[in-house]
């Protein structure tokens, strides 16, 4: 499988959910959204070895101050 | 795993909620529980005129979806920061901040609401990396030009209130910050709701307080909208988020645990409101903004710049429509 992750990519070539892959690539799961072929998914979905993998970063943001725009 | 509500398969996994959702059941729970926390916190009224500050990232074009879904009438303010992807000054028409600002039209144009755009460049001649002088870190300058236009726009366009995309990790992240520091001030401020004070600091309301950061992701991207991915260049490495990765660890670890601290928090904030009863409001000698010194917090990092070109506002102007020159003050929708 091709896992695209920020800018970085790897290369898996047995099947294992996601969750399995977030443990192996040190990834915490409450900070990414994980799509395989275009489609959001669940830590419990399998992916399989031709599936391509899109770790999307969900945390943003700079300042500590509030009040600024998101 | 399956869709709580349908059995269909699931594609959102929500463990502050305990439950996972599919697509179409999320993308009526996501506005519906929106609509919760605007009522649960007494947020906005029906007909009340809403300026959003929209940067183009998730959250902002998320809320902005959401808002006009429930019928409300918000319009859209972006400012073009000047930030280009090395973190530095842009050329003028390039960069990372010219690139945010063309997420916030393009929201603007599906949505048909007016955008407020006001260019930093062109408004006091400098960009938010030449405001920053070395003098303080590069995000606190960002959040001192982005408060004050937010404030002021709202206060001369005749808006109600300022409508921010602030969700669960950003509240929780500047909480956690500020308990390390005990900074009691800020602790008393910080709420899903600031009320107006006076008549020039502007009512502020934070509608997706209570979504996780990953909750207005999946909305985003389930949704179809666009967003700028990039995060802004200054952001790396920036305290707020390593914060927000150690609370994350935890909420992975213990789902439901920014949640029970940040409602925890609220149940107590009375507990730090009484240094703020003593801040007295007074304004700013150049400008007229809200400021507890004889200068805002805009005009001294902002230094020389023209007095007048602060009071006639002329580069701010709804998206697509005649400058401020030609046209009264606040869009019409």
């Amino acid at each position: 499988m091709k896992v695209k992750y920020g800018r970085s990519e790897h290369e898996f070539d047995t099947e294992m959910t996601v969750r399995r892959l977030l443990e192996k690539l040190g990834v915490v799961p409450e900070g990414v959204v994980v799509a395989v072929n275009g489609e959001l998914v669940t830590a419990d979905t399998t992916i399989r070895v031709d599936d391509e993998v899109d770790i999307i970063r969900a945390v943003s943001g700079g300042s500590r101050n509030d009040g600024a725009a998101r | 795993m399956r869709c709580k509500r349908c059995r269909e398969r699931a594609v959102a996994e929500l463990p502050q909620h305990r439950m996972a959702l599919c697509k179409p059941c999320y993308l009526e729970w996501f506005p519906a529980y929106t609509a919760k926390t605007i009522k649960k916190f007494g947020m906005l009224a029906p007909d009340e005129k809403i300026l959003l500050a929209v940067s183009g990232g998730k959250d902002s074009v998320a809320l902005w979806q959401v808002l006009a879904d429930l019928g409300y009438q918000a319009d859209g303010l972006v400012i073009d920061l000047g930030i280009g992807y090395n973190g530095k000054a842009a050329l003028e028409g390039y960069g990372y901040s010219t690139d945010s600002t063309d997420y916030a039209r393009r929201t603007a144009e599906r949505l048909k609401r007016p955008l407020w755009v006001i260019d930093l460049r062109r408004f006091v001649g400098k960009t938010v990396p030449e405001l920053q002088r070395g003098q303080r870190p590069v995000c606190s300058a960002c959040g001192v030009v982005k408060r004050y236009l937010m404030n002021r726009v709202a206060f001369e366009g005749g808006y109600d209130c300022i409508a921010t995309g602030h969700n669960l990790d950003d509240e929780v992240a500047a909480l956690f910050g500020n308990v390390l520091t005990w900074d009691v001030g800020f602790l008393a401020r910080k709420a899903p709701v600031s009320e107006q004070r006076g008549d020039r600091l502007m009512k502020k309301v934070k509608p997706f307080c209570y979504f996780t950061e990953r909750e207005t992701a999946m909305y985003t991207i389930l949704n179809g909208i666009p967003y700028i991915h990039d995060e802004c260049p200054n952001s790396v490495g920036a305290t707020t988020i390593s914060y927000k990765e150690l609370i994350n660890q935890l909420e992975s670890q213990a789902g439901g645990s920014k949640r029970r601290f940040y409602d925890g928090f609220l149940r107590r904030r009375p507990l730090f409101q009484i240094e703020e009863a003593e801040l007295q409001m007074a304004y700013c000698e150049r400008c007229g903004m809200p400021s507890p010194l004889e200068l805002c917090g805009f005009c001294r990092m902002v230094g020389d710049a023209p007095i007048t070109e602060y009071g006639a506002l002329e580069e701010v102007r709804p998206h697509g429509a005649p400058t401020a020159r030609d046209t009264a003050p606040s869009p019409s929708p």
